[in-house]
């Protein structure tokens, strides 16, 4: 049960240096191996803070006050640094493009391995299977400040495979890319998710994007966590509760009218004509 | 403002002799033409020198390249002449003066022309040059069309709130660039710590030192050129301490 | 009021790279406008050529009837408020009051009048309390606010804003919603440059579809909801909102209760 655990936090409470209101608060938090993790939450709530932590930035590149235990992969993160946490943990960045540092994309793919000082056969290997694994292998040669918003952020993410993290995290993936980008990056990161097998957490806005691909959703409010269980059971806290979240359209129209809607009794459907009827009905038009 | 200018010193993926050569040899070659050509007045040399440049470009397809780069340095051409005419009064010298500046120029021209960054980096990494300064030179190289970027759209977005770079006196202009190069300042610092953030998390700096998974090596073809560029040197040591200068006056009497 | 037209403008960055093609739009005045499509469609490009920051190679853009070639930005800056993506990133004052005061000043204001207005845009915008504290320690959406008050400062008559939503949240969302709402009241343009087609929906009356550098389609919100084929045209994808907006006119839903609000409604905004 012990080995199961990936990111154990006890009782963690942080802020930032010079800061005196916390980033984070009195958090208590356990993921397992193999969950797909959907941290959402206002700008300024703690999710990337939290992020930070589990890759040892905080407390290490961003000195602050920090209590409690926070353990990750058997790693204590205070006790531990930066180097030892990124080869278990694939932080992907917002900004993809400050993340890619080589003038082409696979002497960027190798950049990690080569820092562990893996040996060349082995490099070679990795950036291979991570290039076909996100689909780049097209791109490989070309520069990465000249691809688009969709495969830089494929890039990036295939930097950090290469290192073979057994915890990936995702700071708000889709949040440049436009409605068909999205869409495609969504279906992406499924297939990548069920190849891999690895722990996944993506913090995000665009929930509608991804609460049917998470098998549980946290909403960080005020640095700590407010809400914590399977996406639709914390969708309807927050919507009894009056929380901020971007509340994905099928989700609401289901809360309404889901009862009358066909086939959307236990789960809302994405198929909108179901709620047409109802809603007609109400005279909602 | 465009950014048409980076353009040019992009390199281009041909595949040349020139091309394939290994990027320290290119170097070396630069390099040396660069210095033999700058403490010469002798017109052989120079008219040498520039034959080979001639003939580096012409086998790596630059030439157009080269030409197009030359006309945007007529000018400078035309003032060097100028000047030298004046202080010297002597035209021929002064013609030298103005092809040696052609022969520095084609050397650094087909150089970039020939020469991928990434090679340059990997060059500069293998020739000895510390990890920490090689990854400054790429990351340098990296950016800096992200920067010319950014710059521009603050320009912009300054503008659209009504700011008039082209008005005023000396002083005026250079404050009313403020509100363009502030932001800029504190967007680099910005991102410099994020790509800090980001280096650490590719492990960079957890081992004293690190597999390169390319490596450039010498072929024989390198061996040859080195060879050759050797042999140059040593001819024009040669040419130079014990030929008589050469004068070309002296050669059309003689004729 | 400022109209804008867009008359049969192309527009190439370099000889080989044209970004607009033949495009022809209007903004007419006390309007609310969406620009929509994917990204490297032109909408960026668009945006500067109503403010006058790029000229086109072709065709015309005309402000009140003046085109843009003919006078400067600065001078249309005086009726077209641009905010562009990452506002925060021109930032450059000491204080909040010097950074709102920044465009009316250069418009001209005296002293008295850019109080005047730096006052009444922070009450507005809840900022009234940070005028001497330093941009870069507001908060996430404090400086969202405080880029869209250094441009209201100068009470343009047409605002535009280049993809205003993205990386935002939920409640920067609705305060965005509702500001269009109230700009429209007060008689202003409004142009959303977005590919946020959810949020286009609730805020634009008329929709512009660009794809590719060249319009491919335009209309009111009723139109646009009845079309989904315009969405494809446009390389775009249909929203689960706007299918639903579609399925429920074809199913004989009554045309005039879609306007912007009523979608919101429809939502039942928390």
């Amino acid at each position: 049960m012990a080995n199961d655990l990936v990111v154990s936090l006890r009782d963690i409470s942080f802020s930032y240096q010079g800061n005196p209101r916390p980033a984070l608060e009195r958090i208590n938090l356990d993921i397992r191996r193999g969950e797909f993790v959907l941290v959402t939450g206002p700008s300024g709530s703690g999710k990337t803070s939290l992020a930070r932590l589990v890759t040892g930035l905080i407390p290490h590149s961003y000195p602050g006050d920090l209590s409690g235990t926070a353990t990750v992969l058997g790693d204590d993160v205070a006790k531990s640094n930066v180097h030892t946490l990124a080869q278990k943990v694939g932080f992907v960045l917002q900004n993809p493009e400050n993340q890619l540092f080589a003038l082409t994309v696979e002497d960027d793919v190798a950049f990690g391995p080569e820092n562990l000082a893996l040996p060349r056969e082995e490099i070679v290997d990795r950036v291979d299977w991570s290039l076909s694994l996100t689909g780049l292998q097209d791109q490989r040669l070309r520069p990465p400040f000249e691809l688009s918003g969709g495969f830089q952020q494929r890039a990036a993410i295939a930097g950090i495979l290469a290192m073979k993290p057994k915890l990936l995290v995702l700071d708000e993936p889709a949040s440049s890319l436009d409605s068909v980008a999205a869409r495609n990056f969504v279906k992406f990161l499924t297939k990548l998710c069920s190849e891999l097998q690895a722990t996944t957490v993506v913090i995000e806005q665009r929930l509608e994007l991804f609460y049917a691909l998470a098998n549980r959703m946290l909403v960080i409010k005020d640095g700590s966590v407010a809400v914590d269980g399977q996406p639709l059971s914390a969708l309807d806290y927050c919507l009894e509760n009056k929380l901020q979240v971007n509340y994905p359209a099928s989700y609401l129209f289901w809360k309404r009218y889901g009862g009358q809607a066909q086939g959307a009794k236990d789960k809302p459907v994405s198929e909108p004509s179901a709620y047409v009827g109802p809603i007609l009905a109400r005279g909602r038009s | 403002m465009s950014l048409a200018f980076l353009r040019a010193y992009r390199f281009s993926t041909l595949d040349t002799p020139i091309h394939r050569l290994d990027p320290r040899t290119k170097l070396l070659m630069s390099v040396t033409f660069t210095l033999l050509g700058v403490t010469t007045l002798d017109p052989i040399e120079i008219l040498a020198l520039l034959l080979i440049q001639f003939v580096i470009l012409v086998s790596s397809r630059s030439l157009g390249f080269w030409l197009r780069s030359l006309r945007a340095l007529l000018l400078f051409l035309v003032l060097i002449l100028v000047m030298q005419m004046i202080t010297t009064g002597n035209i021929l010298q002064s013609v030298y003066f103005a092809l040696r500046f052609v022969v520095v120029a084609s050397a650094t021209s087909w150089f970039f022309f020939t020469t991928s960054p990434e090679d340059l980096g990997r060059a500069l990494e293998q020739v000895g040059v510390s990890a920490d300064i090689a990854l400054s030179f790429t990351l340098s190289m990296r950016f800096i069309p992200v920067i010319a970027e950014e710059f521009q759209s603050i320009f912009d977005a300054q503008r659209a709130r009504g700011l008039d770079v082209g008005k005023g006196g000396l002083t005026e202009r250079m404050k009313s660039m403020l509100p363009i190069l502030v932001p800029l300042f504190v967007g680099v610092i910005r991102r410099t710590y994020e790509i800090a953030d980001a280096l650490e998390l590719r492990g960079y700096g957890a081992l004293p030192s690190k597999t390169r998974w390319k490596v450039l090596k010498l072929r024989r073809t390198d061996a040859v050129v080195l060879l050759m560029l050797v042999a140059l040197v040593v001819i024009s040591m040669y040419y130079r301490v014990f030929l008589p200068p050469f004068d070309l006056a002296t050669l059309i009497t003689h004729l | 009021m400022a109209k804008i037209e867009v008359i049969d403008v192309d527009f190439h960055y370099e000889p080989d790279r044209q970004v607009l093609k033949g495009v022809s739009l209007e903004v007419p005045s006390g309007s609310s406008t969406s620009i929509m499509g994917p990204n490297g469609s032109g909408k960026t490009t668009l945006i500067k050529m109503f403010n006058g920051l790029l000229l086109p190679t072709r065709g015309k853009v005309l402000v009140d009837a003046l085109a843009t070639s003919d006078t400067t930005v600065s001078q249309l800056a005086k009726k077209i408020g641009v905010i562009f993506q990452n506002p925060e990133k021109s930032f450059f004052s000491e204080t909040v009051r010097e950074e709102i005061a920044f465009g009316p000043k250069n418009m001209g204001f005296s002293e008295a009048e850019t109080d005047i207005v730096v006052n009444d845009v922070s009450t507005k915008f809840g900022l009234k309390d940070y005028l001497s504290s330093n941009p870069f320690d507001l908060s996430g959406g404090e400086k969202r606010r405080l880029s869209i008050a250094s441009v209201l400062a100068w009470r343009p008559e047409v605002i535009i804003m280049d993809e205003p939503t993205v990386g935002l949240d939920y409640q920067y969302r609705l305060f965005l919603i509702d500001l269009t709402r109230k700009l429209r009241n007060e008689g202003k343009s409004v142009v959303m440059v977005t590919h946020d087609v959810d949020f286009a929906i609730q805020t634009s009356e008329r929709s512009v579809l660009l794809n590719d550098g060249s319009v491919t389609w335009r209309g009111n919100l009723v139109d646009l909801l009845k079309s989904p084929a315009a969405f494809e045209r446009a390389n775009m994808s249909q929203t689960f909102l706007t299918s639903l907006c579609h399925e429920l006119l074809s199913s004989g839903a009554r045309e005039r209760s879609f306007a912007p609000v009523d979608v919101s409604s429809l939502l039942g905004e928390v």
